[in-house]
C-alpha cells in the first residue's frame, strides 16, 4: 500500500520536458561549458603571472601565490561542477536519462551553493572589518 | 542527426531533479540579492565621491603636494574614468541580479502553477547569466594577460 502511495507521488512529480524547455537547457549546456573553459584558462594565465613574478624576483610574489592558490582551487571546483553539469545534462537529454538530469542539476546546485557560501564569507569578513574599525575608532 | 531524432523523444525530470532546481533557485536568488546590494553600495560610493569632490581635492593636494593646475588637468580624466567604471560595475551587478532572480522566479512559478513555459523561461535566464559570466571571464583573462606582458617587459 505504501509503495502504491509512493509510486503515485513519484508519478505526480515526474515531468516530461517540452521541446522549448529542452532547447533552453541545451543553451545553458553550451554556455556553462564555455564559462568553465574560460575559468580554467584564467587559472592558467594566473599561473603564468605568478611564474613571471618569480622570474622577475617580485618581492610580494609569495603573498600573491597564497591568494592565487586559494582562488584557483575554488575556481577549479566551480569549473568542474559546471563541466559536469554540462556533460551530464547533455547525456540526460540525448539518452533520455532522468538520473543524468538529476545529477547534472545536483552539480548546478553545488555551483550556486559554493558561490553563495563564498558571498556569505565575504559579507561576514566585511562586517567583521567594519566592527573592528568601529571598536578601534571608539577606543582611540 | 542522432541529436535531432533524440530531442523529439520524451525526457523526464524526476522529483530529485525538481528538488535540485528548487535548491539552485534559492541560492541563485540569494546571490542575486547580494548583487543588488552591491549595486546600491556602488551607487552610494559613487554619489559620495561626486558630492565630496572638493574635500577630496583638498586632501589630495595636501597629502601629495599636487598643484591646483596639475589637479585640474587630471580631474576631468579621473571623473570620466570613474564614471565608466561605475557604469561597468552597475551593469554587471544589475544584469547578474536580474537573470539570477528571474531564474529563481521562473522555476518557482513552474512548481506552483505547472506551466512549463515558466521552466523554459527560467533556463533561458540561466543561459543569459552564463553568457555574462563568459563575457566577464574573457575580459578578466585579457586584463590578466596585459598585466603579465607589462610585468614581463617593464619590471
Amino acid at each position: 500500500m505504501q509503495e502504491l502511495i509512493n509510486s503515485f507521488f513519484m508519478l505526480k512529480t515526474e515531468i516530461i520536458l517540452k521541446e522549448e524547455t529542452k532547447k533552453e537547457i541545451a543553451s545553458t549546456i553550451e554556455w556553462s561549458k564555455y564559462a568553465a573553459y574560460i575559468s580554467i584558462f584564467g587559472i592558467t594565465i594566473g599561473l603564468l603571472q605568478i611564474m613571471v613574478g618569480l622570474i622577475k624576483g617580485n618581492a610580494s610574489i609569495f603573498a600573491s601565490l597564497i591568494s592565487f592558490l586559494i582562488s584557483s582551487a575554488i575556481s577549479l571546483v566551480m569549473s568542474i561542477n559546471l563541466l559536469n553539469y554540462s556533460k551530464l545534462m547533455e547525456s540526460g537529454l540525448n539518452n533520455h536519462s532522468s538520473s543524468d538530469l538529476s545529477q547534472a542539476l545536483h552539480h548546478l546546485k553545488t555551483y550556486f551553493t559554493i558561490m553563495g557560501v563564498l558571498f556569505i564569507i565575504a559579507i561576514s569578513l566585511v562586517l567583521l572589518g567594519l566592527i573592528i574599525s568601529i571598536i578601534a575608532f571608539a577606543i582611540s | 542527426m542522432e541529436n535531432n531524432t533524440s530531442i523529439l523523444q520524451p525526457v523526464e525530470l524526476n522529483s530529485v531533479g525538481a528538488e535540485q532546481i528548487k535548491s539552485s533557485g534559492k541560492w541563485a536568488k540569494f546571490i542575486g540579492i547580494v548583487f543588488v546590494a552591491l549595486a546600491i553600495l556602488t551607487t552610494l560610493l559613487f554619489v559620495s565621491i561626486i558630492t565630496n569632490i572638493d574635500k577630496l581635492k583638498e586632501m589630495i593636494t595636501e597629502k601629495i603636494g599636487m598643484s591646483d593646475l596639475s589637479y585640474s588637468q587630471i580631474e576631468s580624466f579621473g571623473l570620466i574614468a570613474l564614471a565608466i567604471l561605475y557604469i561597468i560595475f552597475i551593469t554587471v551587478f544589475v544584469l547578474n541580479a536580474f537573470f539570477l532572480i528571474r531564474f529563481r522566479n521562473g522555476s518557482e512559478n513552474y512548481f506552483l502553477t505547472g506551466n512549463e513555459d515558466e521552466l523554459a523561461n527560467s533556463f533561458n535566464n540561466l543561459g543569459k547569466y552564463f553568457k555574462i559570466s563568459v563575457a566577464l571571464g574573457i575580459l578578466s583573462t585579457i586584463g590578466t594577460l596585459i598585466a603579465v606582458v607589462i610585468t614581463f617587459f617593464t619590471s
